[in-house]
């Protein structure tokens, strides 16, 4: 299996290492002509303050209680709201898969909830149900649960036919082909929804905190602006982006280990 | 009962119907298979095997008639029935190492936990794996997965073995391989093989009676007894004049078959419908 590694990219891709790396020198030849162009006074840094100014203004958010409680409130309120998302969204798409009757009574009302935007409901909540910690939860459940829910769908529409067929020769009970065909199969899919709502979920949870300033990253972020300190507003944006990053990457992270076997895993394992 | 059959076709007939069109598939299809027996099925591509098998095997209800195993009628997959499909890529499942694909269908009752690491390398070794239990699927050769997922139904120990043209989609040096492979194995272990497959030399070659299918839809159209010697070798066989004969009136009734074979579907006049 292993003796023949063969160091062969098609044309265009490359390998992790120089991905990374490449990644890096664009980062950091970014953050240098920021820290060129504030020196310089091309940005007013009542605008945009130098980067210097943001890691400094993020090593003073560091030490304090309250930073630290906001980013625990966004986190965890995120966290939440996916377990909620897997727990609506497995069984109504094992509904919509094994029923036609529920396919379609449901297609149209999902494609019209669909497209509306999550942050769009957040005034229309608040008004009518208050600014209560369940409206945040609904508000980002609401917002998040479709690209979880039909990657599910296509998943479980994707299960190879022939597996089903072996599984029925071979007389698999059914947790058997739960557990060995019809899991596995969903799960490529399932890891892509996640990565999807995972990261609408964390925007509307700092959009609902900055609007109605409940505790989180968005409040304070709406505090920041309001006092006028643009370089901790610019520190709790970089929070904010960079807790974006690690929860997809946690995801992207799962995906080794676990679709070890899927064609996309294992060019990355020669790679 | 007793002196039965260990497969008996009894009038199947399959039609599919979708709509306003109607296929049908097979009709009135009769052969038997007798312990030990290797038989291939051969037709025209298209001509409907694949639905023939899957109505012996129990994964499709057929329309007219009905399929004997042992004695029993077929109305789901029998315990003691395997079938090797032709797209083993799907067939193994690529999240488990060829052992534990083997020891997925070995169910508690028939296979005691103790007994199944040396069923499995008994099974891997019938078809020349010896130690690859611990590999995936996708890390061997196509060759290599077909003859796992013969591995795999040998260590289920049926009475019979369906084999759905299962050397399509290797290349022809692995196919000549894998013939001699499941002719000596069955030999060896006295299988009864219902072998599908549309190639004419392979089904002469391996099996000790060939069932010609017709056209559309499929019925029997000559059950040949090989009386070829016992013992097949790819060259000297092939070389046999007899061989020759046998292929010949094989390669005849087919292409008799495909000729009438135009018209597959029939379309009955249908009610308009109002949109």
């Amino acid at each position: 299996m292993s003796q023949v590694v063969v160091n062969r990219h098609p044309r265009g891709t490359l390998s992790r290492q120089a991905e990374l790396t490449l990644g890096a020198v664009g980062l950091a030849g970014l953050i240098l002509l920021w820290q060129v162009a504030s020196v310089a006074s091309l940005l007013s840094e009542r605008v945009v303050p130098a980067p210097t100014d943001v890691a400094g203004a993020l090593g003073r958010l560091s030490v304090t209680a309250d930073f630290w409680g906001a980013v625990w409130a966004t986190v965890s309120i995120t966290v939440i709201a996916m377990v909620v998302i897997l727990l609506i969204a497995v069984p109504t798409a094992m509904a919509i898969h094994a029923s036609r009757f529920v396919e379609h009574s449901t297609w149209f009302l999902i494609e019209f909830l669909k497209p509306i935007p999550g942050v769009a409901l957040i005034p229309l909540a608040l008004l009518l149900w208050g600014p209560t910690d369940g409206v945040k939860l609904f508000l980002i459940v609401f917002g998040s649960l479709w690209p979880m829910l039909t990657q599910l769908v296509y998943g479980l529409r994707e299960i190879p036919g022939l597996a089903l067929e072996m599984a029925r020769v071979y007389r698999f009970g059914f947790w058997q082909r739960i557990h060995r065909i019809t899991i596995p199969s969903v799960l490529p899919f399932t890891l892509t929804g996640l990565r999807i709502s995972v990261t609408i979920a964390l925007i509307i949870a700092i959009v609902t905190e900055y609007i109605v300033g409940m505790s989180g990253l968005g409040s304070l972020l709406a505090l920041a602006q309001l006092n006028g300190v643009v370089d901790q507003a610019f520190a709790l944006l970089l929070v904010s982006g960079l807790l974006g990053l690690g929860f997809s990457g946690s995801v992207a992270a799962l995906s080794g280990p676990l679709l070890f076997w899927h064609p996309s895993q294992r060019e990355r394992r020669n790679g | 009962m007793g002196a039965e059959h260990l497969l008996d076709l009894q009038d199947l007939g399959k039609t599919y119907s979708t709509g306003a069109v109607r296929a049908r598939i097979l009709e009135g299809v009769e052969f038997t298979v007798d312990r030990g027996e290797f038989v291939c099925v051969v037709g025209p591509s298209g001509a409907g095997k694949t639905t023939l098998l899957k109505c012996i095997a129990g994964l499709t209800a057929p329309t007219t008639g009905r399929t004997l195993f042992e004695g029993e009628k077929v109305t789901e997959p029998p315990a003691k029935l395997a079938v090797i499909f032709q797209d083993y890529s799907r067939s193994l499942l690529p999240w488990l190492t060829v052992a534990k694909n083997i020891e997925l269908p070995l169910q508690k009752a028939r296979f005691p936990a103790r007994e199944r690491p040396g069923i499995i390398a008994e099974a891997l070794a019938n078809v020349g794996l010896e130690g690859k239990g611990g590999v995936y699927p996708w890390e061997m050769s196509g060759g290599m997965q077909q003859r796992a997922a013969i591995a795999r139904g040998l260590a289920y120990q049926p009475d019979v073995l369906l084999m759905d043209e299962p050397f399509a989609a290797v290349d022809a040096q692995t196919r000549i391989d894998l013939e001699d492979l499941v002719l000596g194995m069955s030999r060896r272990l006295g299988m009864t093989v219902l072998f599908v497959t549309h190639d004419i030399d392979e089904a002469v070659y391996m099996a000790d009676r060939v069932v010609v299918l017709s056209g559309t839809p499929a019925a029997v159209a000559r059950d040949i007894t090989v009386d070829l010697p016992g013992e097949r070798d790819q060259v000297q066989t092939k070389n046999l004049p007899r061989y020759g004969e046998l292929r010949a009136e094989v390669f005849g009734l087919i292409q008799a078959a495909k000729r009438p074979a135009m018209q597959r579907t029939e379309t009955v006049p249908a009610r308009r419908m109002v949109p």
